[in-house]
């Protein structure tokens, strides 16, 4: 089961992001913990779920690094608030990968929701969650585009009563992230 | 040209879709939750909204509905810019008398087409 989320959930962040930033050589890559320390860090949070499914996505940026990723976005934009709509665009991107979430379980008949996200500069995860983080299952990767790079963290928390679902739809719906794009959902009422 | 406001809590978005009215010689004025959004609107006459649904303060749904209550507000156009797209949360939408439902991100051409239909309507 956790397997097949973390699959979805890599996949839902890379597409979500790449048309966030209109930057299609965004790619996914193995987190070093050696390797891969971001200095004047932010952190970037959003929950989703229910009572039975919990989990936390914790993006680490730093604004350099989202400027140079998401360049074509920010082209025209005021020097004295670039670093104001890096923090901004981020945030927007943390709805855009936990709102493809929720809708996908939804749409399936599993109510889950989602939080406003949250900045800091100083996060707590185990405040964000709510029990401690030891608890969760975590997977942890990195978006890159020509190395420049932002680290991806995935806390989920499955209750048993939450194993009674099948999740395969999950791995249908990743490619609907794919797809997305170019389908842009538009509804008349 | 038309006048038309823009509610969203990310300033990425408002000013994306401020540029793309703007471009097509629109008047927009933006606002960063349903709370001010609904105070610009009762304040000025506009001619189609467009409107995040998760935002501080006053989500999206509770300004439609304070919106469609007002005198003015029966027929302005709105459409929903949002990442929701379960089928239940659009209903929501439907129900309170939203016009159209786009789901983010979404491209330039694309929103200028839903904004010119439903000026036209």
């Amino acid at each position: 089961m956790y397997d097949i989320l973390k699959k979805f959930s890599r996949q839902v962040s890379l597409e979500r992001f790449k048309s966030h930033s209109n930057n299609n050589a965004v790619e996914i890559m193995e987190y070093n913990k050696d390797c891969d320390k971001l200095d004047n860090q932010w952190s970037c949070g959003i929950l989703w779920g229910n009572d039975d499914i919990k989990g936390l996505i914790v993006l680490k940026f730093t604004t350099l690094n989202v400027l140079a990723m998401g360049s074509t976005i920010f082209e025209n934009t005021n020097d004295e608030m670039l670093f104001t709509y890096t923090k901004d665009f981020m945030k927007e991107y943390c709805n855009l990968y936990a709102g493809f979430i929720k809708g996908t379980f939804n749409n399936k008949g599993i109510s889950v929701g989602i939080s406003l996200p949250i900045l800091s500069d100083n996060f707590s995860i185990d405040a964000c969650l709510g029990y401690k983080s030891e608890e969760a299952e975590l997977d942890q990767w990195k978006l890159n585009s020509n190395d420049s790079y932002f680290i991806v963290q995935s806390f989920v928390k499955i209750e048993d009563n939450f194993k009674k679902y099948d999740l395969n739809f999950l791995l249908e719906s990743s490619k609907e992230a794919k797809e997305s794009k170019s389908k842009s959902s538009i509804e008349f009422f | 040209m038309s006048k038309i406001l823009i509610i969203d809590d990310s300033m990425v978005i408002r000013k994306m879709v401020n540029k793309s009215l703007v471009d097509q010689n629109h008047e927009t004025a933006q606002a960063e939750n349903g709370q001010e959004g609904f105070e610009l609107f009762s304040d000025g006459d506009y001619d189609l909204i467009i409107t995040d649904i998760n935002m501080p303060i006053m989500n999206g749904f509770e300004l439609i509905k304070k919106i469609r209550e007002l005198p003015k507000g029966g027929n302005v156009p709105i459409i929903v810019l949002s990442t929701e797209f379960s089928d239940d949360i659009k209903q929501q939408g439907k129900d309170l008398g939203v016009n159209a439902w786009m789901v983010k991100p979404t491209q330039d051409d694309t929103l200028n087409e839903v904004v010119t239909a439903l000026l036209n309507r």
